[in-house]
């Protein structure tokens, strides 16, 4: 019909509708006149137009069953107001129907017009709105590298141009298959075969990775899966084609640009984007595999909330994101029940899931060569390199272990009592008090004799003192006490006394010689030290010596507090003395004030780092640090190598704090380097070797930081031998048998994050033993409980790792019990309140693990019931330590981490 | 970010409203984006109640071209566009679900797929594409009454804004709507365009 014809046509419907019905036929029949053809179409039309007058009047997005098009809208991509090319020709091809529409276009399937034989190709053509131009020209750079591909998993990118209509076109291998994720489901496939398809993909990246070329949109839509179940990646490096010039980022285009919930979070952050951006997509695409969800769909499918969920929140584990509403027809499409899926998923799985998730792409696999690898470990029932975070540093716990021998200067010499001439002065005295006053003097001086030749630092020094050192120790403490009532006003006497006390106090517990482990004692020594010395300072204000010696008093004192687990105490000693060392070195430089300068702040950041002040305590070890090169003169002083040393190692503590264990370890080998030095100068200085264990230990800590594990726990291996031999040398000495509990402790994590549980736990016991036969000993010692409460941790964590929930909870009570009252004497200590807050996570996962387990009702709702009770009070930890910005790098997302597992026992309570 | 589209859409509206056609290219895209996503979130929360095609459309103008514009030109444009993208989304997941079925080719469809729906009864894959496929033999014929249909079907249009859109009066328009649909009809129940 022409469009005459149909104008009359309508003339004459619309005319015979104004009539009334009676007179309507007669009407058209008169309209139409003779012509019949038009007449059965008017005719018709009327009425069609009566059996239509009730239809269509529903819009059709009302009238439909909303459910399917929920998925063909959120999926559905571009518009591109192209007319229907289908048959038409772009370039040498003829266009032979849609295959789909992405984000970037429409892609088509086409074939050689001009070829004998017919050669299907995938023809994409970019959508309007995209610079053309550039395109174009990035096309052609790319295009040699992305021609040459060779893989039998990537599909290939073969040629490009423009349309006549100005549009670019790719043209790629044609690929018929499903969406992996598809694919998967519709064969009802198991994990087992998931993970096998998802290796081959892994094989597919890493050859891209290997020609340098990154993909930068891995998504299900880009990974297809043929009938015979060979899967392609599609669209490799088209990301770089079509995506804007370097430098510009309009957040409105990359986030248009990208799958949400695929894209990392630096690609999202217009950061680098790497070869592990695309080991985190694959990590999203392994997580919709095994789970069926995608990570943060809790949050929002797209949109600025996802944005920043990926950028910010933690995501679910896939065993825990499985056990939602849906877990019945998730397992369903696995092919298993669902109590199996999720202890499928549960354990290594999560960790490799989250390990490839990780926000730090540091942290993340380094290519997808690795991911494969621990997959196949895994499939092998070999256990895998990912952990969960038993690697977190703990590093108040090394300052701790190490302010024993980490503190400067073990052998520096402290001002001794030199022989002081009674002055005429005392000349008046009565013949009976001058012959009383001798005698205590001579003995006195027999006594800070006794300290000098039977005690002197060099001496002490010495492995195997330690026994002679607790008869003297016994007999001084009597005596000078006796003495100290009678001192009277001679301020001689009464300093040479505070040196005795200092002296003493040394020996009963200065975390730095070697010692037996008695803090109470030491304490009150140095107190007694302190006392006696203020006296003198109030009676001779002028006196620098006597400044100084309050200083050295001071920070011996707040050494010790620390040590017992009261840091507000020490910073407040180690400010002080700060400031006195500060003025006397700023008047009248000396060696001895030099040292005393360098280690004030030191002390002070040890003790600043005990209540979770981080950058207070970074910013006191680089002035010391500073103080420290201060004697770095021609010749340089005695110990100048070792308070570098110190230095060092303290830095690097605090860059292991920050999760960089890249420049923790320099700092630690420079470090180590010095101490070595010292060590090869002194080859009997027990103390020296010491020190070069700790530098070991640190790093080797480093070393696992940066998962060499193997160089690690070469390094731990050395530190340990280095440490037995001294505990060889010295038996009762405390020292080396905590450091070896430390040591051990090291190697245990090491082990464990590189699957070896046998030898683990093995190590672990040992640990274990160690630390609580050192806890029972010195109870004031706050240190060793924590370590013991550590390695029970630790333990409780594999055999949690090692699905034995029940025994775990038994290591973790133990471990909590000794935490808690420590935590409630000492609130402000950020360090014990994270391991608390760890324990009781600890305690809830193994709660929540026993209640998955088979079992009465009763007893599943009593275990998530104690779950919850347990990640609510870690829940209230963690929030305590971020309003105190305590937090560490890897801690911050652990309030929302812990809100969610709550949520989810509240949801088996609730269903229960 | 609301800003600059929502002037970028009153310009584009206006540009189309005066003749441009390269304008109603450049809105689609746009349209279909905010269309999506917003179909897509009602979808989620009420996915088994009914949505309204009004209320969708209008809350992407409200998103799009501002609550300041409440120009009555423009927002009944705004509808007109929004009625194209409507029916082109529709028909993709037509298109889709009767791939899925059949597994890959486009269908064909045969007089004997076709259903004849009772009046307001769900309409189902192959209606749609059948619709579709029926409109665009009537946009040979008769673009302005395909566009009417466009408009109400698709876009959920009253008789008002269709005539305000079109430039026509509501009389023109209900007796164009009648007729076009009546002819709809015929074709798909018989298969066949006219007897002409």
């Amino acid at each position: 019909m022409t469009s005459e014809q149909w104008q009359r046509v309508k003339a004459i419907v619309f005319e015979a509708q104004a009539r009334d019905p009676a007179s309507r036929a007669a009407f058209v029949a008169k309209a139409c006149s003779g012509d019949e053809a038009l007449h059965r179409e008017v005719s018709s039309l009327l009425e069609s137009i009566e059996l239509a007058r009730d239809r269509y009047e529903t819009p059709a997005f009302d009238a439909r069953d909303a459910g399917p098009l929920l998925h063909s809208v959120i999926a559905g991509g571009q518009h591109d107001a192209s007319v229907d090319i289908i048959g038409q020709r772009i370039g040498p091809y003829e266009i032979q129907r849609e295959l789909g529409r992405g984000g970037m276009g429409a892609v088509y399937l086409a074939a050689r017009a001009d070829s004998e034989f017919r050669h299907e190709v995938a023809l994409k053509i970019i959508k309007r709105g995209m610079d053309t131009d550039a395109i174009v020209r990035r096309f052609r750079t790319e295009r040699q590298i992305l021609a040459d591909f060779k893989h039998p998993n990537i599909a290939r990118l073969l040629d490009g141009g423009t349309t006549s209509d100005g549009l670019p076109y790719l043209v790629m291998e044609y690929v018929q298959g499903q969406p992996i994720t598809a694919y998967c489901d519709e064969r009802r496939l198991g994990i087992d075969g998931r993970l096998a398809i998802f290796r081959q993909i892994c094989a597919a990246v890493a050859y891209a990775h290997q020609n340098l070329v990154v993909h930068r949109d891995i998504k299900p839509s880009n990974v297809l899966v043929s009938s015979d179940g060979e899967p392609k990646l599609l669209d490799f490096g088209l990301a770089k084609i079509l995506g804007s010039d370097e430098g510009v980022h309009e957040t409105e285009t990359v986030h248009r640009w990208m799958t949400p919930g695929f894209a990392s979070p630096e690609q999202l952050r217009g950061d680098r984007v790497t070869t592990v951006s695309d080991v985190y997509s694959m990590g999203v695409l392994l997580y919709e595999l095994l789970c069926g969800r995608r990570p943060f769909s809790q949050f929002e499918t797209e949109g600025v909330g996802l944005v920043r969920a990926v950028c910010e929140e933690e995501p679910e584990k896939p065993s825990v994101a499985a056990a939602c509403d849906a877990l019945d027809s998730i397992s369903a499409l696995r092919g298993m029940s669902p109590e199996r899926l999720l202890k499928t998923l549960r354990g290594d799985l999560d960790n490799i899931v989250l390990k490839a998730l990780d926000k730090e792409p540091s942290r993340r696999y380094a290519g997808a060569g690795e991911f494969s690898e621990d997959i196949r470990r895994l499939l092998a029932g070999l256990p895998v390199s990912a952990r969960p975070d038993t690697l977190t540093y703990i590093a108040a716990k090394f300052v701790r272990r190490h302010k024993a021998a980490v503190v400067a200067a073990a052998a520096m010499a402290v001002t001794l009592v030199s022989a002081t001439v009674i002055t005429g002065a005392q000349a008046g005295i009565a013949r009976r008090e001058r012959a009383n006053a001798e005698r205590r003097f001579k003995e006195v001086r027999q006594v800070a004799n006794a300290f000098l030749f039977d005690f002197h630092d060099a001496i002490a020094a010495l492995p195997g003192s330690t026994p002679a050192r607790e008869m003297v120790v016994k007999k001084a403490q009597e005596y000078l006490n006796g003495l100290a009532e009678e001192a009277g006003t001679d301020r001689e006497l009464l300093s040479e006394l505070s040196t005795a006390y200092l002296k003493l106090g040394d020996v009963q517990g200065r975390p730095s010689a070697s010692r037996t482990g008695d803090t109470d004692g030491a304490l009150a020594s140095y107190s007694q030290s302190l006392a006696l010395r203020r006296r003198l300072t109030a009676a001779d204000p002028g006196n620098v010596t006597f400044q100084q010696d309050v200083a050295i008093a001071l920070v011996r004192i707040g050494r010790i507090l620390e040590v017992r687990g009261d840091p507000k105490g020490a910073i407040e000693r180690a400010r002080e003395a700060m400031d006195i060392t500060q003025r006397l070195v700023a008047r009248a430089p000396s060696a001895e004030l030099r040292r005393d300068a360098f280690r004030a702040p030191l002390y002070l950041g040890d003790a600043l780092f005990g209540t979770g002040d981080y950058d207070g305590a970074l910013t006191m070890f680089q002035k010391a640090l500073e103080v420290a090169e201060t004697a770095r003169l021609d010749p340089p002083e005695a110990d100048f190598k070792h308070r570098i040393a110190v230095a060092r190692e303290r830095l690097g503590i605090m860059f292991m704090v920050r999760g960089d264990p890249v420049h923790a370890l320099d700092s630690f080998r420079e470090a180590l380097s010095n101490e070595e030095a010292m060590s090869a100068s002194a080859p009997d200085n027990a103390d020296y070797v010491g020190l070069v264990a700790n530098g070991y230990y640190y790093t080797g800590d480093a070393l696992g930081g940066l998962h060499q594990y193997a160089e690690a726990l070469a390094a731990e291996n050395h530190a340990l031998a280095l440490y037995e031999g001294l505990l060889r040398a010295d038996p009762k000495n405390a020292a080396p048998r905590k450091d070896i509990g430390g040591c051990t402790q090291k190697m245990a994590e090491i082990l464990l994050a590189e699957g070896e549980h046998a030898s683990a736990a093995r190590v672990l016991e040992r640990t274990i033993a160690i630390r609580r036969e050192l806890a029972g000993h010195d109870k004031g010692n706050m240190e060793y409980l924590d370590d013991l409460a550590d390695s029970l941790m630790l333990s409780g964590e594999s055999l949690l790792a090692g699905h034995d929930p029940g025994r775990a909870i038994a290591v973790l009570d133990e471990a909590r019990a000794i935490r808690e009252p420590i935590v409630a004497s000492r609130p402000h200590q950020a360090v014990y309140g994270r391991g608390l807050a760890r324990l009781y996570s600890d305690l809830g996962d193994a709660s929540a693990a026993l209640a998955a387990k088979p079992a009465n009702g009763h007893q599943a709702i009593d275990r998530w019931r104690n779950a919850r009770q347990r990640y609510q009070q870690s829940l209230d930890l963690w929030v305590d330590l971020r309003q105190r910005h305590a937090l560490w790098a890897n801690e911050a997302g652990k309030p929302e981490e812990t809100a969610r597992k709550i949520a989810i026992c509240d949801r088996e309570l609730g269903s229960g | 970010m609301v800003d600059s589209s929502a002037a970028q859409i009153t310009r584009l509206l206006h540009d189309w409203r005066s003749g441009d056609r390269e304008a109603l290219d450049r809105l689609i895209p746009l349209v279909y984006d905010e269309l999506r996503v917003i179909a897509s979130r009602h979808m989620a929360r009420e996915w088994r109640g009914a949505i309204q095609t009004t209320a969708l459309v209008n809350e992407a103008y409200m998103k799009l071209a501002g609550q300041r514009d409440v120009d009555w030109q423009n927002r009944a444009h705004f509808f007109a566009i929004a009625a194209r993208v409507m029916r082109r989304i529709l028909l993709d997941d037509a298109r889709r679900r009767m791939r899925d079925k059949r597994g890959g080719d486009m269908p064909t469809i045969a007089i004997e797929d076709l259903s004849v729906s009772a009046p307001d009864a769900p309409v189902d894959a192959v209606d749609l594409i059948a619709i579709d496929r029926a409109l665009r033999e009537l946009e040979r014929l008769d673009a302005d009454q395909a566009r009417i249909v466009e408009l109400r079907f698709f876009g959920g249009m009253t008789v008002e804004e269709t005539g305000e859109v079109l430039g026509i009066s509501p009389a023109t328009v209900k007796r164009e709507w009648a007729l076009a649909k009546g002819w709809l009809h015929r074709m798909l129940t018989t298969g066949t365009g006219s007897p002409i």
